[in-house]
């Protein structure tokens, strides 16, 4: 694999270690070993935009998995992130930072069942059981088709979490809510201008961290 | 689509469709609990610390390496060993006060209040062993402060990091914007702080170490486990590495001797109010006015003079009468009322 230059793709700020970034990585996921190399250099900015990016998808992430329990995903996340970034310095771009973190995540979930254990609750409807009226059981295929719509959607949630604010708010109000670039900008309190370059920005950061996220072995 | 909204150059138009396709599809995000998310962010700010300052080490022993392959002389590592405690040296922080016995680097001179601390310095109080007892109170570089129980030993290595060698500490690193992390490093695991205040005590007659919280959280790393503990609880750590964790009362008797150890409040000039946020956050608290619009006129009181030897609590109900109030404290709740009304 031929490697590159990573971008830079943090905001200006004050930073430790001025020129450390000319670092060679391989070109799939250059921007997160950026971030992570800026963090290694004790770049405060570089952190705070690692927490903003990534607590929440974490936290997202563990609900998920947790059957909806969000104390206790808080607690599990907080122990994930401590353990992740004390072994921040193996990361070595194999994947997107948010699936490495998610694989950390993930153990931690494993780990709380097993503390337990039990395995994580799971709702089935068995052979025999009525349905109340009014309630449809879904066939096997459909229940399958369901559970990949879910994961599918908690995947692009995610995603949206690791972007800038702003932009997962427009990619938001634009494609789930319908706004127009007009109120997308009295909301935002910019330009219409702004706001159509902020879309075609945030459309292709979410392409790129959707791609460097859902690509085989993720 | 909107008509104006902008192509990406190079991205086809099929793929801004799957853009809109997938966020359609998964609808809104539901909401996440952003307090929870920032406490979350700070605990793991501690452990990045730590990650930067393990990646310095080791850039500062590979230049080491290289220097002493050069030279082939040992007295490279005495010199380093030299310069860390020489004046040059960057300041850690600042002896804020101590009573008895605390010694400063094992010297025979005992330190006083304003001394600077450079990186490396190892404070020791005087405990059982030594013929006087001694506490201390610092003030880390990073606004952190440290109160050091008697029969403490510990090396102040950055004003991030603290190694307890014996006995116990009292850390307070603030909260929210004020926040300073802090790792104390014991044989037993690695005390992060999350915006909190905390004790971390080596056990002496009983091994072990216990990690006292009295307000946010705590991580403690030990091997490749983390454990995390919040406000009201003590987490123990045995020395055969079991663990265990039980509620305490976070402003009880045990936990007196932060108290005793702290830096003088001088109040003059200070106003009451301030006294009493001071009261609140050293001994748990809660002020009430009665009736609460009395509070307006009192809290700006401006004090003068000196409180002694009292201790805090003492004070504070030592001073009201000269502000034209009294106060009657029941269960931790002080209720100031105008003297005579």
């Amino acid at each position: 694999m031929p490697p590159t230059v990573a971008v830079d793709p943090l905001p200006a700020g004050p930073r430790s270690g001025e020129g450390s970034l000319a670092v060679v990585y391989p070109t799939e996921h250059a921007e997160d070993l950026a971030l992570v190399e800026r963090m290694l250099d004790g770049d405060e900015r570089a952190f705070e935009v690692f927490g903003e990016r990534y607590s929440r998808a974490l936290w997202r992430f563990a609900v998920s998995r947790l059957a909806g329990d969000r104390e206790r995903a808080a607690e599990i996340v907080q122990t994930a992130m401590v353990k992740a970034l004390s072994k921040i310095e193996t990361y070595r771009g194999e994947a997107s930072l948010l699936t490495w973190l998610c694989a950390c995540c993930r153990n931690e979930v494993l780990m709380h069942f097993r503390s337990r254990r039990r395995a994580p609750e799971e709702v089935e409807l068995g052979e025999g059981i009525e349905p109340a009226a009014g309630v449809s059981v879904a066939s096997p295929i459909d229940g399958e088709a369901a559970l990949l719509t879910r994961e599918r959607a908690l995947r692009v949630h995610l995603v949206l979490d690791t972007l800038p604010a702003d932009s997962a708010r427009a990619l938001e109000w634009k494609y789930v809510e319908n706004l127009s670039v007009r109120e997308i900008a009295a909301r935002l309190e910019r330009s219409e201008k702004s706001v159509e370059s902020l879309l075609a920005r945030s459309r292709d950061a979410f392409r790129r961290r959707w791609d460097a996220f859902t690509e085989p072995g993720s | 689509m909107d008509e104006r909204d902008h192509r990406t150059p190079g991205m086809r138009e099929d793929a801004e469709e799957e853009v809109r396709r997938l966020l359609e599809e998964a609808g809104p995000r539901p909401g996440a609990p952003e307090t929870e998310l920032a406490s979350i962010t700070e605990t793991a700010r501690a452990a990045w610390r730590q990650a930067v300052e393990r990646r310095t080490g080791r850039s500062r022993r590979r230049a080491w390496t290289i220097a002493l392959a050069a030279v082939l002389t040992l007295g490279v590592g005495l010199a380093a060993w030299w310069a860390l405690r020489s004046p040059g040296a960057p300041a850690v922080g600042r002896l804020e006060a101590s009573s008895g016995e605390v010694r400063l680097d094992d010297s025979a001179e005992l330190p006083t209040a304003g001394r600077e601390l450079r990186a490396g310095a190892v404070l020791t109080t005087g405990g059982a062993s030594t013929p006087e007892a001694g506490r201390a109170a610092l003030r880390l570089a990073q606004g952190a402060t440290l109160r050091l129980d008697a029969g403490t030993r510990v090396r102040l290595v950055t004003p991030g990091r603290i190694e307890l060698e014996r006995g116990a500490i009292y850390a307070d690193t603030g909260t929210g914007g004020d926040h300073r992390a802090l790792a104390v490093e014991t044989p037993l695991g690695v005390a992060l702080d999350v915006g909190t205040r905390f004790v971390v005590r080596l056990g002496d007659e009983e091994p072990g170490l216990r990690v006292q919280v009295r307000e946010g959280r705590v991580a403690l790393q030990r091997g490749g486990e983390t454990l995390v503990t919040g406000a009201g609880y003590e987490l123990v750590v045995r020395a055969d590495g079991s663990t265990d964790a039980h509620a305490i009362d976070p402003y009880g008797d045990p936990w007196r001797w932060v108290l005793e150890a702290a830096a003088p409040f001088d109040i003059e000039g200070r106003t009451l109010g301030e006294l009493l946020d001071v009261a609140s956050r050293e001994l748990g608290w809660t002020v009430r006015f009665e009736p609460p619009s009395l509070a307006d006129g009192s809290r700006t009181v401006v004090l003068h003079g000196t409180t002694g030897d009292l201790a805090l609590d003492r004070a504070i109900l030592a001073l009201l009468p000269g502000a034209g109030l009294r106060g009657d404290l029941a269960d931790r709740v002080l209720t100031i009322r105008a003297n005579g009304g």
